[in-house]
């Protein structure tokens, strides 16, 4: 359990006294209980909502005007300052409050493990020190009638700080926003964006499937029945022969056709691979390549000096200027090494210069002419090739018309079969094409078809894990609804009874007895108890909730037995010690009788008893006879260490000389 | 020995047996809560938040049926 001991505070130029109270004993540690007895109007509420701001932090000052409230009455503009000291498990804590009147601000500064200007709490504390948990252990009596208030939260609040289900409650939102952080760039977050992209998937894949199993049987298909054409070939051609003047005639174009196609067939190919350079397709792109040259030529690109060269510089033990390498040169040196390009950088644009140079570098318009010479001796090629095949064709349609039907049945069969040879060589390539030629998501090419489904798998992938992130998110935060609900039904019922084991030995007289805790604190048989039942309802309450929680917080309470009548204040009494390891009280002179001298015993006596009070004419008496050491004044007050003063200290004879009152 | 109330600890071991969680759900959250009672993790942390909760995301497991995760989640699943 994280210990937290209020030290002390010091005010200064606010509606209170300037004052300083140290609540420590002389080892350090705080008293179990200390009693800060002040008069009416000496501003023990304004000291408490002090307490309870600086506790808060930024978030109790959302109203400019309470800033002002706690201004010294009749001053205009100026500061006031509020530090509070605190133990948190051994360690320093300090709170630094300013007030700014002038502009109605507040403004802090937090000293944990370093001084930082503004409300930077220790971790543990995160929950506690907070304006909605705050007024919980800088209690009075209106919060005792908020836990009893149906209508307000505050019994639920205290719970859930206390018990960290407000950690819990705020896990599920910090869940929402890791599934928002991870699906923000998903292209689905539902089911049905899943199920589409399985469904896609699936298409896909049976597709390739499919198309695979056509490819086996297109494959073994062609070889046979171009091994049936072949053969049907050479035999239409040996029928052919069989008119041995044909036959010559055949001999001789089939050898023109060969030499005609192979000349075809070298002229395109050289076509080809001089169309793919610019400058044989335009003067303009010659003289561009051209401009490129001159143009590196006139930057002085590349350099003469690469960045390796600079790189190996810089881990000499001298420059080349002779001067020594220091760190600063070499730093320089490496710093700058960038400016200038490396080495494969440089091959690159030497590479483009000679290259320009060697197959570039003649007058322009004489690349353009070259290749429209190629490119006219390849259609005299075509030409040549298409009249042998045309001699071919007559040759072949002359022996056909000659009226040898056997010849004409072995054409149309062999033209048949290469027509089928065709569709399934076309239909082939199809499936065998590299990319989807223009089909999209329909393509039949299976490389195509690979990169498809490879693509859907990731989409499907994506979608998957999505859903598996929303799924898991779902059920966490469901457990932990239901953990928290659960969590709320035991501590309550626990509370529940721990809260009425205390009201039963305190109100003897008047039970009251409590139902249930949900929002508020639920009473049995009745809807509201009386000033004194609530405030020790409020106590007994309180006593169950810090018993049982993760931080350990001094209890400050204002006026503690309030409206109590006196047989309660003694109950009281002995129970607020145990309430908490501190308890600071702040009470008034009437609040004495039947409670202090009771307290103390149920504090073992490790009680620190200080009266605050304004310094003007009227109480300037009331000083003397006190003994100096117990005596701090400020420029506007007064605080009085000494337990026989706060025991005679009569705030009602304000003024008179105090008298003594027996325990 | 952990800084988070029992209750509460047994609550999250209770709740994910309910949901056919494994223990180690149970016990990362704990370790969660108590890692904030001792200053050891913030809320305002994003980073370390999302963390914890991938980490925490490991642990569960999915129901392997439509019909089990119905059951759990109802109109949710």
């Amino acid at each position: 359990m994280t210990q937290v001991r209020l030290l002390g505070w010091k005010a200064a130029g606010l509606r209170c006294p300037d004052h300083e109270i140290s609540l420590a004993r002389t080892d350090g540690r705080p008293h179990h209980v200390s009693l800060v007895q002040m008069p009416n109007g000496t501003g023990k509420t304004t000291t408490l909502e002090l307490l309870r701001a600086a506790f808060s932090g930024p978030g109790a000052w959302v109203d400019p005007d309470a800033v002002t409230e706690f201004a010294p009455r009749g001053s205009v503009g100026g500061r006031g300052a509020f530090e509070v000291r605190l133990l948190v498990d051994d360690r320093r804590f300090t709170i630094e409050m300013g007030l700014d009147f002038e502009n109605r601000r507040a403004e802090f500064r937090t000293t944990w493990t370093s001084s930082v200007p503004r409300f930077q709490r220790p971790p543990s504390l995160l929950r506690v020190l907070t304006p909605e948990f705050a007024p919980f252990f800088v209690f009075d009596g209106e919060l005792a009638h908020a836990l009893l208030d149906p209508r307000k939260t505050r019994a639920r609040e205290a719970l859930e700080v206390q018990f960290q289900l407000s950690s819990l409650n705020q896990f599920r939102k910090l869940m929402d926003r890791y599934w928002d952080d991870k699906t923000r760039n998903s292209t689905t977050k539902g089911d049905k964006g899943l199920t589409q992209r399985r469904n896609k998937l699936n298409e896909l894949s049976q597709r390739r499937d499919r198309l695979t199993v056509e490819k086996a049987e297109l494959t073994k298909r062609l070889a046979v029945q171009k091994a049936k054409r072949d053969k049907l070939e050479a035999e239409y051609k040996a029928h052919f022969d069989q008119d041995s003047q044909a036959q010559e005639e055949r001999k001789r174009l089939d050898e023109e056709l060969k030499r005609a196609s192979g000349n075809l067939g070298t002229l395109l190919a050289n076509a080809l691979t001089d169309a793919r350079k610019p400058q044989n397709l335009s003067p303009r792109f010659t003289a561009g390549l051209q401009a490129l040259r001159d143009n590196l030529d006139k930057l002085k690109l590349p350099e003469s000096a690469a960045k390796e060269f600079f790189d190996e510089l810089a881990h000499d033990t001298h420059c080349v200027c002779g001067e020594e390498m220091t760190d600063d040169r070499r730093g320089a040196i490496l710093a700058r090494r960038d400016s200038y390009l490396g080495k494969e950088d440089m091959g690159v644009l030497n590479a483009i210069k000679g290259a320009i140079k060697d197959t570039a570098g003649d007058q322009p318009s004489s690349y353009r002419e070259a290749f429209d010479k190629q490119l006219a001796r390849l259609r005299d090629a075509v030409r040549e090739r298409d009249l042998v095949q045309g001699e071919l064709d007559a040759l072949e349609k002359r022996r056909l018309e000659g009226g040898d039907a056997e010849l004409s049945a072995m054409k149309a069969r062999l033209e048949e079969l290469n027509g089928a040879l065709a569709k399934d060589a076309a239909r082939l390539a199809t499936i065998d094409a590299d990319d989807d030629s223009g089909h999209g998501e329909d393509t039949e090419s299976l490389k195509a078809l690979a990169k498809k489904i490879k693509r859907a798998g990731d989409l499907v992938a994506e979608a998957t894990e999505t859903r598996d992130i929303r799924l898991k998110t779902t059920i966490l935060k469901k457990l932990i609804t239901g953990a928290v609900a659960e969590a709320t039904n035991r501590i309550a019922k626990q509370l529940v009874d721990a809260t009425n084991a205390r009201l039963e030995s305190i109100l003897t007289r008047s039970p009251l007895r409590v139902a249930d805790v949900r929002d508020s604190v639920v009473l049995d048989g009745q809807s509201r108890g009386s000033p004194g039942q609530t405030l020790a309802l409020g106590y007994a309450f309180l006593l169950g909730l810090f018993d049982a929680g993760q931080v350990s917080l001094p209890f400050i309470v204002d006026s503690p037995t309030g409206a109590l009548d006196k047989n309660v204040r003694r109950e009281i009494a002995e129970l607020l010690p145990s309430i908490s390891q501190q308890l600071v009280a702040f009470t008034t002179s009437s609040e004495y009788e039947q409670f202090v001298p009771v307290l103390d015993r149920a504090a073992r006596g490790d009680v620190q008893y200080l009266t605050m009070f304004r310094l003007n004419d009227a109480t300037q008496p009331l000083l003397a006879g006190v003994e100096p050491d117990a005596v701090r004044l400020s420029a506007n007050g007064v605080l009085i260490t000494s337990k026989s003063f706060f025991e005679g200290f009569d705030s009602e004879a304000y003024g008179e000389k105090p008298t003594t009152r027996a325990a | 020995m952990t800084r988070v109330n029992e209750n509460v600890v047994a609550a999250l071991k209770a709740a994910a047996t309910d949901a056919g969680q494994p223990k180690e759900v149970a016990q990362r959250l704990v370790s969660w809560l108590d890692a904030l009672a001792t200053g050891n993790a913030d809320l305002a942390d994003v980073s370390e938040a999302a963390n914890r909760i991938g980490d925490l995301l490991d642990q569960v497991k999915l129901p392997v049926t439509d019909l089990d995760l119905e059951a759990l989640l109802g109109d949710e699943a």
